[in-house]
């Protein structure tokens, strides 16, 4: 009982001494606000690029020339502008030169072919430095493609084969619908909000553990509470409650930033939420504490940390889905416990998934928290003394 | 009954050995002084009998209790002042004192009660909710000490309690020493000031390399090496002559001349040639004497004739060096 009560006394300390910092408050306020600014930002929240300047050849001038035509200009809209171009090497330079991100060739007979019932074809040139506004560009030509194809070969089929009726029955009979579990579209926010909580919480309390500890052995302070009859255990347990409130303070930032800035909606339950995000702090600090502890002085014991820490951030899941990673680092990924923190915290916040739903997780941080703090036990009096 | 009693503590870093059999006894009740330059190993000595770092050898007893397998006993009955001011700066005084007294589990209201008389004791009352950073070395050091007398403890350590602070708060620490020693609280100080030490300690221990090289009282320290050495003595003139010191300088008994200024010489005598005898060979020119003091000699004589090397010089790089290092979060 003294111990919890020691803990308290000392968890309630470092709240305060670090909140009454104001550079610490200000830091810890805008952190979390610019993560979420530069990941919501920075990665692209759904396919729309804008602002695209694409190009096109036309070396044919038939009717079909101009119905493209007519349609770019309907896309330039949403994409970009498109510029006319006299010739395809005038298209190869401009790329070279950075003005384009492509071009789009119509070649000859386009027009002619379509006419006399062959098969035609449009071109794209992309500019290969950048695979991501390729695809873009790529998208948009091959769906405007298949849309005016699939016009102009029900115009056929009523032509030629004399068809009644709605002619795309014929041409197209199955069509696809998406129904969600929840109601709207969820965006890229709504992916990686949950595990970007889960990683600034786990992030402050690994790197704020040690912080305070190496503070107070450079303040002095720590010498008074070493000197003073109480355990070392319960030193270490009010770091860690003090640390795992600000992670938590933290967490709750972010889901207000995700929620008021870029409209993520929680579907599921905040308290659950939190249970979560306190497993998920849990389940790293045991591994926090052997780093810190292995460490012969803080700043070595930050690079151990931050070693640890930043290819997590990638191998978690938190902004790249883990199917999307080559096999070896999908197993790699199944070590660090922000995968199921992560995973967890997505399934209820976006799916509203209940506890009993989100069990394997649950299990999996509680088997990291335990293993971990187990180990970390006998290393509670050297990170405090030396 | 003993407060303190060390045997054989050695402290061994990587490839300093920091303290070095260090064996001494301190009765209950009493002052001691450790003095030593920098480095000897005070605040290592220090730290191992307040069990903050586990000896590499030996044994040490403070109240009874051995400092490594009953840490936890010694803990409740001992108060620590040490090198580094022990209180969270954006804390209050208040605070602090309530934070720190809590670990030891005091009753709220005695806790209360017991910060409110010895922030009234240190004048410190009226900042009691200011906080410590914005205090002075001295108002800091005033709530650091108190801060490690909450509890009552039997043994108080102090790890230069007085260092950096100007002589009004030196001296109110020190009188605030004295009269929590007064109340029968045991005292373990270190200090760098001779006069200090002087004038607070019943015995002294001298550490030098780690190692004691002297314990004793104050006083018979300094008998001791008046007894086996010169004795110095200050004459004034109305004028010095030639022939005079031409005399003086070819004298057995005295072993130096020096020559102060125009008007005063220090002698230095061999000690079967007294007083008498001096003024014996001076009684041509005894008109022209104006005064004569023999010097008593001090703790940083005999600091000086046990450690060989001055402490003033020590004091001026220990100044240097907390102003490049720790000193920042010191002051
Ligand atoms: N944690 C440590 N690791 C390694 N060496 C240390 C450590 N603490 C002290 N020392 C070394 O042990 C020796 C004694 O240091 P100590 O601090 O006890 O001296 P001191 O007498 O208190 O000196 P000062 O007057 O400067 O306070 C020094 O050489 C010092 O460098
Ligand atoms: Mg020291």
């Amino acid at each position: 009982m003294n111990l919890i009560r020691d803990a308290f006394h000392i968890g309630v300390t470092d709240l305060r001494h670090f909140f009454r910092s104001r550079m610490a408050l200000v830091s810890f306020i805008v952190m979390p606000v610019f993560m979420m600014l530069m990941m919501g930002y920075i990665f692209p929240s759904d396919n729309s690029i804008k602002g695209l300047k694409i190009g096109i050849v036309f070396e044919d001038n038939g009717i079909f020339a101009n119905m493209i035509k007519s349609q770019f200009e309907k896309y330039s809209e949403k994409y970009g502008s498109f510029v006319e171009l006299s010739s395809r090497q005038k298209g190869i330079d401009e790329i070279k030169e950075g003005k384009l991100v492509g071009f789009f060739i119509i070649p000859k007979g386009f027009s002619g072919d379509i006419l006399a019932g062959h098969k035609t074809t449009m071109i794209l040139v992309p500019d290969q430095t950048n695979p991501q506004l390729d695809m873009a560009v790529e998208q948009m030509g091959s769906e405007m493609v298949r849309k005016m194809s699939a016009r102009i070969g029900k115009e056929n089929l009523i032509r030629f084969a004399k068809v009644k009726g709605d002619a795309f029955k014929f041409l197209d009979p199955i069509s696809f619908r998406t129904e969600g579990i929840v109601k709207g579209k969820t965006s890229y926010f709504d992916f990686m909000a949950p595990g970007v909580m889960a990683m600034v919480a786990v992030m402050s309390v690994m790197n704020g553990l040690g912080v305070a500890i190496a503070r107070d052995k450079e303040m002095g302070t720590l010498d008074g509470l070493l000197v003073s009859p109480i355990s070392r255990g319960s030193i270490v347990i009010g770091k860690i409650f003090a640390q795992t409130i600000r992670g938590i303070l933290q967490a709750s930032i972010i889901l207000l930033l995700a929620i008021l800035l870029f409209g993520v909606t929680v579907h599921g339950s905040i308290s659950l939420t939190f249970f979560l995000l306190i497993l998920g702090i849990f389940s790293f600090i045991g591994g926090g504490i052997i780093l810190t502890a292995m460490a012969p002085d803080q700043e070595t014991g930050m690079l151990l940390m931050t070693t640890v820490t930043f290819p997590m951030l990638f191998l978690s899941g938190v902004f790249f889905p883990i199917q999307q990673m080559p096999g070896f680092m999908q197993v790699i990924s199944k070590f660090f416990p922000l995968t199921y923190a992560a995973s967890a915290l997505r399934k209820v916040m976006i799916l509203g998934a209940s506890i009993q739903q989100v069990m394997p997780e649950i299990g999996m941080l509680l088997l990291f928290a335990v293993i971990t703090m187990g180990a970390a036990l006998p290393l509670f009096g050297k990170l405090v003394t030396d | 009954m003993e407060a303190i009693r060390a045997e054989g503590l050695t402290k061994q870093f990587k490839d300093v050995l920091a303290v070095d059999q260090v064996s001494f006894v301190v009765k209950e009740g009493e002052i001691f002084g450790f003095l030593g330059p920098n480095g000897a190993g005070k605040s290592t000595t220090i730290r191992m009998l307040a069990t903050l770092t586990l000896p590499t050898k030996g044994t040490a007893y403070v109240n009874g209790k051995d400092v490594v397998k009953e840490s936890d006993e010694v803990r409740k009955s001992i108060g620590l002042v040490s090198e580094k001011m022990i209180l969270y700066d954006r804390l209050t005084a208040y605070e602090n004192l309530r934070l720190f007294g809590n670990l030891y589990h005091l009753p709220s209201k005695r806790l209360n009660e017991k910060i409110e008389e010895f922030l009234k004791l240190v004048d410190m009352w009226r900042w009691k909710d200011h906080r410590v950073e914005t205090f002075s070395t001295g108002m800091k050091q005033r709530v650091n000490v108190i801060r490690a007398l909450l509890h009552s403890p039997k043994v108080l350590f102090l790890d230069e309690p007085t260092l950096g602070l100007d002589p009004q708060t030196t001296r109110a620490i020190r009188e605030f020493i004295l009269k929590v020693n007064d109340m029968g609280t045991t005292v373990i100080l270190t200090t760098h000031i001779m006069s200090e030490a002087d004038a607070v300690c019943q015995e002294i221990g001298i550490i030098d390399h780690g190692k004691i090289v002297a314990l004793d009282t104050p006083r018979n320290l300094k008998k001791n090496i008046k007894s086996d050495d010169v004795e110095i003595i200050e004459v004034e003139f109305i004028t010095l002559f030639t022939d005079m010191l031409n005399t003086l300088q070819n004298t057995h008994g005295i072993d130096k001349v020096i020559q102060l200024d125009a008007n005063n010489l220090r002698l230095h005598l061999k000690k079967d040639f007294g007083l008498r005898s001096l003024m014996k060979v001076l009684s041509p020119w005894s008109d022209g004497i104006r005064a004569l003091n023999t010097l008593e000699p001090t703790l940083e004589d005999v600091f000086i004739k046990l450690t060989g090397h001055e402490m003033r010089d020590q004091a001026s790089k220990k100044a240097k060096k907390s102003f490049a290092g720790a000193g920042a979060h010191r002051f």
